[in-house]
């Protein structure tokens, strides 16, 4: 998942409060990542005057946003006040929305694996790219994998560190 | 406790209408004409049995004189046959507007599961807009009313050609209460607070009625699910993933033979490893070896729990009702145990198959299954793709899909399990057993929301009167 959200006003002050909001939930941010249990990265970035939030997790964006909300519930509102066009707060009680508001956010991603591709017609493939490419602004390119195909959990499991 | 108005409420939803209902039919229905089949529905929420009437869950407690029992789903395409408008259908959550052919991908349903070779006109989401579901005690009961669902309007509501019927029924006695592989079925549904009895732990703790109904508290603490606009038309509804779900018989029968001789255990023990529950409803949990099965007073008891088993000795990690209902096992998505619970309601359809008919008995048979839940992406779709399918609860069984029901590949699946002597076994060749015939996401409206719809409840809104002025007090004495 790649929330490249714009900042609605991209001031030093902004991003102080930003950084500050994020460093007094760190524990509860970081407690609720372990919880979820599928994210193997989470980062939190203020790119050109976006907030970003950057992860690669296990399964689909839907269920993952849906676990993390009911594991991190309402943790993230506060970050959420400083950016333009802000989801529905709070989250738990915008569920649908927030995902959709999600989707909206996440950066375009290029087909990672040969499966993505089921049911397509791999001669519009081109085109295809160039319609997403115009829509979507932002794009994931590629993502290089030192372990392709373990889930976080069994990373964790094989390593004895718990899961 | 919250409180629900039950004569508002689908009685197929909260409740199950109980085995004397022994034959269902699914009447796959496509809208002819819209101001007709308005006036069609309209019709069943009348509050007088004279016709087809939608069975609220007031009645649903099995009226002793009830020869039928009738419910209404809905699909995205069929809302907006009806005439709901655009701006009414986008409140609906994205998967329901998309539909479980769109889903297909993400719910395995591909290669002989794909869309494409569903049947009763599943196939086609234009042509499948109602979907109504009659149980009776007898075939005479259905036929009757089923007649007069289709017949509705003088005939002109639905369209006759391309209606299609999907008929089940239980098995005869004494096997009423098993389903095609022989497993006794429908042993541990979600039951909800305030609706039954508490007293009695062998059914296991009460859900909240969120769960299944919308506009209530959902299981996740802090977390609301959308409710579609207005709250007429979306409150005290609930969504069902309808599933055709063919059965492989034979191929189950004669997997259960090679694994058990590869293993040195008996063909009995692998049916309850894959399941996690013997075939007379015991759990492996309570029940780990065959003799213990058979002596367990009460088998198909609720009460018991994976925590004390956690790494699956007794009942595999991978089998089906620990991947369905993980109950306190720990899993990776911590919190998340109960977040994916749903109500099944299924019926088997076809004979029940004859071991002496061999390779010629490939008559179709299966389950005709209701999944019914207020969030279809937060709980079939995530319990269909990341634990049934993919197994992200737990890293032992990462990568593989549900022994019984998943989407696996001969060529590529394999079971694990521990056998009730001690010793590991992995069979492998595991085929798929059970391929999707057919399915929709349909909308199970309460009574009020059909009479909106009936009525067309998007002409008038309910726009508070506009206040000019401030209201004027009465000048006290």
């Amino acid at each position: 998942m790649n929330l490249i959200i714009p900042l609605r006003r991209p001031s030093i002050v902004t991003r102080s409060q930003i950084t500050r909001a994020l460093v007094q939930s760190t524990d509860e941010v970081l407690a609720g990542l372990n919880n979820v249990g599928t994210v193997h990265f989470a980062r939190f970035d203020i790119v050109a005057g976006n907030l970003c939030m950057f992860s690669i997790y296990d399964g689909d964006l839907s269920s993952y946003v849906r676990d993390f909300i009911a594991t991190i519930g309402n943790a993230f509102d506060g970050m959420f006040t400083w950016v333009r066009d802000p989801p529905p707060l709070p989250v738990g009680s915008h569920v649908e929305e927030f995902i959709a508001w999600v989707q909206a956010h996440d950066a375009f991603q290029m087909p990672e694996q040969p499966t993505d591709l089921i049911s397509r017609d791999l001669s519009t493939l081109p085109r295809d790219t160039m319609v997403a490419l115009h829509r979507h602004p932002n794009a994931q390119l590629g993502v290089y994998r030192a372990y392709p195909g373990f889930s976080a959990a069994q990373i964790r499991h094989h390593l004895s560190v718990g899961w | 406790m919250t409180e629900v108005d039950l004569a508002d409420v689908q009685g197929n939803i909260l409740h199950s209408y109980g085995r004397s209902f022994r034959c269902v039919r699914h009447l796959v229905l496509r809208v002819a004409d819209p101001a007709r089949a308005r006036a069609a529905l309209g019709e069943m929420v009348t509050g007088e049995r004279s016709g087809p009437e939608v069975t609220s869950a007031e009645l649903a407690p099995r009226h002793a004189d009830f020869g039928w029992c009738l419910n209404v789903g809905i699909t995205y395409r069929g809302l907006a046959a009806l005439g709901v408008p655009a701006s009414t259908l986008s409140t609906f959550p994205a998967e329901f507007r998309a539909g479980m052919i769109a889903r297909a991908p993400w719910l395995g349903d591909v290669g002989p599961s794909a869309p494409e070779h569903w049947v009763g006109g599943l196939d086609d989401p234009d042509r499948a807009h109602l979907i109504v579901t009659i149980h009776g005690h007898s075939t005479d009961n259905i036929e009757a009313i089923s007649e007069a669902v289709v017949g509705a309007q003088g005939g002109s509501a639905f369209d006759h050609e391309r209606c299609e019927e999907l008929d089940g029924a239980f098995f005869a006695e004494p096997h009423e209460d098993q389903v095609h592989f022989g497993y006794r079925d429908g042993l541990s549904n979600v039951r909800f607070a305030g609706i039954h009895e508490a007293s009695d732990p062998s059914q296991g703790a009460l859900a909240p009625i969120g769960t299944v109904l919308l506009g209530h508290p959902s299981p996740i603490p802090h977390v609301m699910w959308g409710v579609p606009r207005p709250s007429a038309l979306g409150g005290n509804g609930s969504f069902n993933a309808f599933r055709v779900l063919r059965q492989d018989v034979r191929a189950f029968e004669a997997f259960l033979v090679r694994a058990a001789a590869l293993a040195g255990c008996s063909a009995e023990e692998v049916a309850a490893k894959l399941c996690g529950r013997w075939r007379n409803g015991a759990p492996l949990s309570l029940a780990p070896t065959e003799a213990e099965a058979a002596a367990l007073p009460d088998p198909l008891t609720n009460d018991f729990s994976f925590s004390d088993d956690p790494d699956g000795a007794r009942c595999p990690i991978g089998s089906h009702i620990r991947r369905c209902n993980p109950r306190d096992a720990q899993i990776v998505q911590r919190g998340t145990n109960d977040a994916r619970a749903l109500v099944r309601r299924g019926m088997p359809y076809g004979p029940p198959y004859d071991p002496a008919a061999g390779a010629v008995d490939d008559v179709p048979r299966g389950l005709l299954g209701n999944f019914i839940c207020a969030s279809l992406a937060s709980q079939f779709e995530a319990l269909q793709l990341s634990w049934l399918n993919l197994g992200l609860q737990d890293p032992r069984i990462t990568g593989t899909n549900d022994p019984l029901v998943g989407a696996n590949e001969a060529s590529a699946a394999s079971f694990a399990w521990s056998t009730s002597t001690g010793d590991e076994v992995l069979a492998d060749r595991l085929p798929s057993f059970v391929t999707t015939a057919g399915g929709a996401y349909c909308f199970l409206p309460s009574l009020t929301a059909i009479r909106w719809i009936a009525s067309e409840g998007w002409r008038d809104r309910d726009k508070p009167p506009r206040r000019r002025f401030p209201a004027l007090r009465r000048a006290g004495p």
